[in-house]
């Protein structure tokens, strides 16, 4: 049986087509264009200028040291909040409501991302919004402030949206690694009268330490590149301080039509991404090394 | 002892379940209400259907829903023809160089999307493509390419190879094999390609947001902040602005009601890949 050589490249061909027009050739085209000082007419060659501004730029550093607190603190919240909400619905008895539990919490997945930061907006909203409403009804009236309205509070409030964030694949995949384990082991740890807290940190958490560290990486990742959010939530404010990168590449180009200077902005962001990934890689490997010993 | 452990998780996670379910139910139940009613029982449901409400935002959010249906229905089509076939020519036959390339179409996945922003944008001006679906339609197919190939090659990878074997001894060309044999096996994986499409283009905001400028054409996701807090300067209630919201909601809530397992698979499974 002979297979002509051309038919793999047929069955490869279109999407390899769409992947060099609209990936390739616009990730290349913003490398050059970082270069150049970029408007939708023409372009002038303007060497490592946009970098050099870039750096100078006040709002760029400050959306720099915003996206390592966010980065920080949301992997971390994100990462322990999918960690104990895994275990507990585990371990839930009766075994057949555990799967209910995890219903409930994903059910919220399904309102659209656009419409999850709208009602997130008016949770925050002061005065009319539900955590206002709710602490002066409790007389926590002293906290009622404009969570996302101060510079002090936006972005531990940005931050914190989406709690408990449990509708999150976060959550799904440590409950579906946890329920993957070898039922055997777990059950023998019972009988050898260990308790189930000893259980899940001497047994689950090492077994699924790769998936631990995957959601890190998910997470890290995807609060580097944060900005839909934002632009839903705050546009960046008060002032700068829930200013962003991704937010900062959005509104150059598209409000100030600088794209030669969003695409800087842009490589800027993909080395912080790639770095914080090999960051995270070493961590890992280095972890692992030393359990092995 | 086990009764007290099995209270307090109870509680822990009926809190947990509380605060992520309770403004969906605040925003559902306001829908119905007028503004005396929200300002005067925050916290207490409609005293009436007030089914009316949705009627100064149906025409418009139908309209986004429309247009959101079709731009990511037609990805979805275009997006399994072309990841399917990829994936299938990548299990199935050798080529030269077939891992090089494999890892070619891996590689946009570490690039972070912002970074095209600009560029691509000016791509779509020069092709004349804003306000058109093929400003959508393409680059969303091509983004797809990454993830939906891995996993569409893993799956068509695990099919019996004596299966091709004896009908391409019955005559059949490759093209038929692929269409009527192993397209037919591998819906699980097609099926979770396709739910993780769908969630994607769904919800995508930034993209159509600078690709579609033209209001009658946005998709929900973008048209629908017309209806955020404050931003219609008082015209709507916040009766008829949850409205919106509840509308917008409901296509995937119908989604997750007839396949929420499917659903579940395809997002771990598209993390995990």
């Amino acid at each position: 049986m002979k297979t002509s050589k051309h038919v793999p490249f047929l069955f490869i061909f279109p999407g390899f087509l769409l992947l060099i027009v609209f990936t390739y050739y616009p990730m290349f085209s913003a490398f050059y264009h970082s270069l150049f000082n970029w408007t939708i007419v023409e372009s002038s060659f303007v060497g490592l200028h946009n970098y050099v501004e870039l750096f100078h730029s006040n709002t760029f550093l400050i959306s720099l040291k915003n996206m390592t607190i966010f980065v920080i603190l949301s992997t971390i919240f994100i990462t322990v909040m999918a960690i104990i909400g895994g275990e507990l619905v585990f371990n839930y008895k009766p075994k057949k409501l555990s799967s209910v539990w995890k219903y409930l919490f994903i059910l919220p997945m399904v309102v659209p991302f656009s419409v999850g930061m709208l009602i997130w907006t008016f949770i925050y909203l002061p005065y009319n919004g539900i955590l206002w409403q709710f602490l002066t009804s409790i007389g926590l009236g002293n906290l009622a402030i404009p969570w996302l309205g101060l510079p002090s509070t936006a972005l531990i409030a940005v931050i914190f949206v989406g709690f408990p964030f449990l509708s999150s694949l976060q959550f799904l995949i440590i409950l579906s690694s946890l329920q993957n384990l070898d039922s055997s082991v777990l059950e023998s740890s019972i009988l050898d009268g260990c308790s189930t807290f000893k259980r899940i940190l001497k047994i689950d958490l090492p077994l699924i330490m790769d998936k631990i560290f995957l959601i890190i990486l998910l997470t890290a990742i995807g609060g580097a590149q944060v900005a839909a959010s934002m632009l839903i939530l705050t546009n960046g404010g008060p002032g700068n301080s829930t200013m962003v990168p991704g937010l900062y590449i959005y509104q150059t180009a598209f409000n100030q039509s600088r794209y030669g200077y969003s695409s800087a902005a842009g490589v800027v962001l993909m080395f912080i991404t790639l770095g914080m990934v090999l960051l995270i890689e070493v961590v890992e490997s280095s972890l692992r090394r030393r359990v092995e010993q | 002892m086990r009764k007290i452990s099995i209270t307090i998780t109870t509680t822990i996670l009926g809190i947990f379940a509380f605060i992520s379910l309770y403004p969906i139910f605040f925003v559902f139940m306001t829908s119905f209400k007028n503004n005396a009613e929200f300002y005067n029982d925050f916290f207490g449901l409609p005293s009436k259907f007030r089914w009316w409400n949705y009627l100064p935002v149906l025409y418009s959010t139908l309209e986004w829903l429309k247009n959101s249906a079709i731009y990511s229905g037609t990805t979805l089509v275009v997006v399994l023809i072309v990841t399917s076939a990829m994936g299938y020519g990548f299990a199935r036959y050798k080529f030269k160089f077939k891992e090089l390339w494999f890892y070619i179409l891996l590689a946009p996945m570490m690039i972070p999307g912002l970074l095209v922003l600009p560029s691509l944008y000016i791509e779509i001006v020069q092709f004349g493509w804003q306000n058109q679906i093929w400003a959508l339609l393409f680059p969303w197919t091509a983004g797809s390419i990454p993830i939906s190939v891995l996993i569409l090659r893993r799956f068509f990878a695990t099919q019996p190879v004596e299966l091709f074997e004896a009908a391409k001894v019955d005559g059949a060309s490759e093209l038929r094999i692929f269409t009527s044999i192993a397209l037919p096996l591998a819906k699980p994986a097609l099926t979770t390609v396709a739910i993780l499409n769908i969630l994607g283009t769904f919800n995508d905001l930034l993209w159509p947001m600078v690709a579609i400028g033209k209001q009658s054409l946005l998709p929900v996701s973008v048209g629908i902040l017309n209806y955020g807090i404050g931003s219609t300067g008082g015209a709507l209630s916040y009766g008829n602005i949850f409205a919106s919201y509840v509308l917008a909601t409901l296509p995937v809530l119908i989604l997750f009601a007839f396949m929420a397992r499917s659903f579940v698979n395809a997002i771990t499974e598209g993390a995990i890949k």
